[in-house]
């Protein structure tokens, strides 16, 4: 006879005999389905509200510019006094200029066997207005390798893809793909001349310009800039009405100012979406539930089927939670599997989608941290009820 | 004290009236040897189980050692199933899917208080020596009674409950099982509470209750 074998293998070996495998499979995956909805719908939520955070809450944006009737030789007047007027309007939350380039830029890019160049044009705004906030968003003026972010509309590529691609024979290319391309500027004026290389960072459905950081244009207008100083033409506001509410349009007139409107679908389409995803955590809930309800059932039953096994033990002198302890080593380890099962299977989901998220322009970027952590709590919430229901039981058959 | 069942009409209740414990104040000593006799149905198993702490259906109080065993929580009755109170049940309450070593050792390993070369002693004295490795629910009902006498010799005690313990035994086991016993009481100084229908252990000095 092995006296290795420990007091608790005999304890444990006459507890687990009742257990009903099937049942505890039966459980987890009951438990796993339920949990991994809500995690996948809190991880959703969280995808939603870093793209709509990166795309500064639910305002309409105006971008405000000088009208142009026929043909025009000289630089659109500063906006600069209109800027102060639409500033005080009771509808404009914050406003600010454009900054627009005042070098000489040309942009080359070699591209499955083309290459193409051609001049360009970049305006900057504060980060504050930006619809997307790429983690590349940023330009080092001291660094000679810096690479220099640029967002671009994302109607340009629709018009590259759909006009100019089919037109020309090029082929089409997606964003990602876009992203990846090396783009070299040159930037001249005042007698310098440097090379830079750039790369597309994003796509921006509310800024029609071609996009630089702003500490990188004031740095290049300062070195490079030949023609005066840059009083911006173009402004951009975010306002609490619709761009096409009367009071704008009035405005605009009135100031002889052209409007373009950009009225925050996203806004409207990530309430929907909230909605639906707290309708799924609702769903997830439910059947978390049951999967709680059918484990308690389960709980009840093995204790029913040991309740003779608990009592001699009792009678042999063990303490009720010598077993509970047993039970609630099982019962942890299988809660312990359901996490782990749960946020694996997130973290292989998010990795695999993060990237269809993004190209549909929904930002994804949140770490599964959050979802990970509900995961967990949830099972540690669920094992502290399983403890205290074995508790109560056996201790129950313990004092008849 | 008196069993919740058998309170309403006590009065006219045979198994009450003659009674020597059911109603009366009874007390046992450490060292005495006390042997309760009575026909089945009168609530000797159960007198069993409330001196265990197993079962409270009963009206009146039970003290150990001058404490109310009302008051005692659940480690405090461990302890005293481990340490104070060694009961055989007249079921067994064997484990059916442990040998009858891992039957011992079980409550062994929880009380550390015999060496394995003493249980295996107590085995072949028992003449259970070819069966260690016996499931116990492949024992007889005999052999389940000796399996279960020597775990009861598993814990130091101040009184051992003995029900029924040598109801399914033959003569020679039974004096085997009495002579053990006998042994144990002398060198430990310790009581004993057996119950019986009829065959009973051939102990001497027995002071008898009716129930």
């Amino acid at each position: 006879m092995s006296q290795t074998v420990k007091r608790q293998n005999f304890l444990m070996r006459l507890l687990i005999k009742d257990i009903s495998v099937p049942q505890m499979c039966l459980y987890v995956f009951g438990m796993f389905i339920g949990l991994f909805i809500i995690v996948v719908s809190i991880q959703l939520y969280q995808d939603f509200k870093v793209s709509e955070e990166a795309s500064t809450g639910e305002s309409n944006y105006l971008v405000v510019s000088r009208k142009v009737d026929g043909v025009n030789f000289t630089r659109p007047k500063s906006l600069a006094t209109e800027l102060d007027s639409l500033v005080a309007q009771p509808w404009v939350k914050k406003a600010a200029m454009f900054t627009p380039a005042n070098f000489n830029i040309s942009a080359t890019v070699e591209f499955a066997g083309h290459g193409m160049s051609s001049a360009l044009f970049f305006e900057s705004v504060p980060d504050e207005f930006l619809d997307i906030l790429p983690k590349e968003w940023r330009f080092d003026t001291n660094d000679y390798d810096a690479v220099l972010p640029i967002i671009v509309p994302r109607d340009y590529l629709a018009l590259y893809n759909f006009g100019f691609a089919g037109a020309r024979g090029l082929p089409s290319v997606g964003e990602d793909v876009l992203k990846t391309i090396p783009i070299m500027i040159s930037i001249s004026g005042k007698g310098r001349q440097q090379y830079i290389e750039a790369r597309i960072v994003g796509f921006s459905s509310r800024l029609n310009t071609i996009a630089v950081p702003q500490e990188f244009m004031e740095w290049a207008n300062e070195r490079f800039g030949d023609r005066g100083t840059s009083k911006g033409s173009r402004m951009i506001a975010e306002i609490t009405l619709p761009s096409n509410d009367e009071r704008v349009t009035s405005f605009a007139e009135s100031h002889g100012l052209d409007i373009g409107g950009f009225n925050k679908l996203a806004g409207s389409t990530n309430r929907i979406l909230r909605i639906v995803s707290s309708g799924v955590v609702g769903i997830g809930s439910i059947i978390a539930a049951l999967a709680i309800a059918f484990l308690i059932l389960s709980i009840f039953l093995l204790l029913h089927k040991s309740r003779l096994v608990i009592y001699r033990l009792i009678a042999v002198g063990y303490h009720p939670f010598d077993i509970v302890k047993i039970y609630l080593f099982i019962l942890a380890t299988l809660n312990f599997l359901t996490a782990v099962l749960t946020i694996g299977v997130l973290a292989i989901v998010e990795a695999r989608f993060a990237g269809i998220m993004e190209h549909y322009g929904f930002g994804s970027g949140a770490s599964i941290f959050w979802s990970s952590l509900v995961a967990i709590v949830a099972m540690v919430f669920v094992t502290l009820m399983n403890f205290m229901i074995v508790r109560k039981t056996v201790y129950k058959i313990s004092d008849p | 004290m008196i069993p919740r069942i058998f309170e309403q009409g006590a009065a006219g209740n045979e198994n009450v009236a003659n009674s020597e414990i059911w109603l009366q104040e009874v007390s046992f000593v450490k060292g005495e040897r006390y042997l309760i006799e009575a026909a089945s149905g009168t609530g000797k198993t159960s007198l069993c189980a409330y001196i265990m702490g197993m079962r409270k259906d009963y009206s009146g109080a039970l003290w150990f050692d001058g404490k109310n065993t009302a008051d005692f929580s659940r480690g405090k009755w461990a302890k005293i199933r481990q340490h104070s109170l060694s009961w055989l049940p007249q079921e067994m309450g064997l484990f059916p899917s442990l040998t009858l070593m891992e039957n011992i050792l079980l409550k062994n390993r929880l009380t550390n208080y015999l060496s394995l070369k003493k249980i295996t002693e107590l085995i072949e004295r028992m003449g259970l020596e070819e069966k260690i490795n016996t499931k116990a629910s492949l024992l007889s009902i005999g052999q389940q009674q000796r399996t279960a006498f020597i775990r009861a010799l598993c814990q130091p005690f101040d009184f051992i409950i003995l029900d029924e313990p040598v109801s399914h035994l033959d003569k020679a086991n039974n004096a085997n099982l009495s002579k053990i016993l006998d042994e144990v009481l002398k060198s430990t100084g310790a009581g004993v509470i057996l119950t019986s229908v009829g065959n009973r252990l051939q102990l001497e000095y027995l002071k008898k209750i009716s129930l």
